[in-house]
C-alpha cells in the first residue's frame, strides 16, 4: 500500500503518491494542451514530465496562453 | 519598385501594425479585428491554466488559426528574475525566441523600469532571445539597449492604455535620428488613428496597439482605420514632408493673371 500525500496544482490541493509522475498530476488536474509545467517554481521540460515523481507538498503550476497586449 | 517592409530581427513583414489580443468583447471579435487590420504579429501572454474555463482553449484555437507571428510579453513582471523566467516559459510554450520585454517600474502608470529593463535585456539576448524591449522615450536608455544588441526598441508614446498619443514627439524624433538603422516601434498610448499617423510621419517604423482597437465601439472598423492611418503615415514619411513656415506663400501662380477685379473704373 502506497501512502498518499497532498500536492498543490495551481494552488488547488490534490492527492498523489510516490509513484505519481508530474505528467499524471497534470492530467488529473485536467490540464489542456498546450501547457508548460513548473515544479516548485522551476520550469520542467516536457521530455521530463514522465520521468519525475512527486513528493509531499510539491507545488505544480500549469501555464498556458492568455490574451495580452 | 522597391519593397518597403518592416524588419523584426531579420523577419520581413508587410504590415507595420502589431496588435494585442486582450480586452476584446469576445474571441470572435478579436479574431475579426486582427484579420481586418492585416497585422502579422500578435501579442499574447501566459497565466496559470483554469480547466473550469476550458483552459483558454477557445482563445488559443483562434490565435493559432490566424497563423501569425506570436510575440509573448512579460506583462506584470516587476523584477529581472520574474521577467527572465516568464520569457523562458513563453519560449517553451509558444516556440518562439521573440519576447516583448516588459518590466514594470511603477504601478501608477506602468512605467518601465529602465535600469532593470537593461539588465534583463542583456540576460535574454545572451540566452538567444530576440528582445523587443518596452521602454520610455529616453534617448540614453535606448542607446544602452541598442549597444547591448537590440535590433528593435519599443518606446512608449504615452503610458499603457491612456490614449494620450505622442506625449513627447521630440524624444521619439531624437531616437529615430540617433538610431536610423534600428526598428522603432511605438508600443503604447496610441488612442486615435491620427496619432499613429503622426508617429509614422516622424519616422517610427511601426505601431503596437491593443486598447484603442479592442475597446472601440466597433473594434473591427477601428482596426481597419488604424491600418489605413499607419499606411498613410508611412507613405507620408517616405514622400518627404515639407517644412513648416511662419508666413504664407501662394500655392497658385499669380503671374499673368487678368486681375479683373483690380481694374480701376473710368
Amino acid at each position: 500500500m502506497t501512502d498518499t500525500f497532498q500536492i498543490l496544482v495551481n494552488a488547488t490541493p490534490q492527492q498523489a503518491n510516490e509513484k505519481t509522475t508530474l505528467a499524471q498530476a497534470a492530467v488529473q488536474f485536467g490540464a489542456q494542451p498546450p501547457y508548460v509545467l513548473l515544479l516548485n517554481h522551476h520550469f520542467i521540460a516536457s521530455s521530463q514530465h514522465d520521468q519525475i515523481t512527486l513528493k509531499p507538498n510539491d507545488i505544480i503550476e500549469v501555464i498556458s496562453a492568455i490574451q495580452g497586449g | 519598385m522597391t519593397t518597403d517592409r518592416l524588419n523584426i530581427y531579420g523577419t520581413q513583414l508587410d504590415s507595420r501594425m502589431l496588435i494585442g489580443s486582450a480586452l476584446y468583447p469576445s474571441p470572435d471579435v478579436m479574431q475579426q479585428s486582427i484579420q481586418a487590420c492585416g497585422a502579422q504579429v500578435v501579442t499574447l501572454s501566459l497565466s496559470r491554466q483554469n480547466p473550469q474555463a476550458n483552459g483558454g482553449a477557445s482563445f488559443w484555437d483562434k490565435i493559432k488559426s490566424l497563423g501569425l507571428h506570436l510575440l509573448p510579453n512579460t506583462a506584470g513582471c516587476h523584477s529581472v528574475s520574474e521577467a527572465v523566467n516568464m520569457a523562458k516559459i513563453s519560449r517553451e510554450l509558444f516556440q518562439t525566441d521573440w519576447v516583448k520585454l516588459e518590466l514594470v517600474g511603477d504601478d501608477y502608470n506602468l512605467q518601465p523600469d529602465p535600469i532593470e529593463l537593461v539588465k534583463a535585456t542583456e540576460i535574454l539576448l545572451n540566452d538567444g532571445f530576440k528582445v523587443l524591449p518596452y521602454c520610455t522615450d529616453d534617448l540614453v536608455i535606448a542607446r544602452h539597449l541598442v549597444e547591448l544588441g537590440c535590433e528593435v526598441i519599443m518606446p512608449w508614446g504615452s503610458p499603457i492604455g491612456t490614449a494620450k498619443g505622442l506625449l513627447n514627439p521630440y524624444a521619439l524624433q531624437a531616437i529615430r535620428d540617433r538610431f536610423p538603422e534600428i526598428t522603432l516601434i511605438v508600443d503604447s498610448g496610441i488612442g486615435k488613428p491620427s496619432q499613429a499617423t503622426q508617429a509614422l510621419e516622424l519616422g517610427v517604423d511601426a505601431i503596437l496597439l491593443n486598447t484603442a482597437v479592442a475597446q472601440a465601439k466597433n473594434p473591427v472598423m477601428m482596426a481597419t482605420a488604424f491600418a489605413r492611418a499607419i499606411e498613410a503615415g508611412r507613405l507620408a514619411y517616405q514622400g518627404g514632408l515639407i517644412n513648416e513656415r511662419s508666413t504664407s506663400k501662394p500655392s497658385t501662380p499669380t503671374l499673368d493673371k487678368p486681375f479683373w477685379h483690380q481694374v480701376k473704373n473710368g
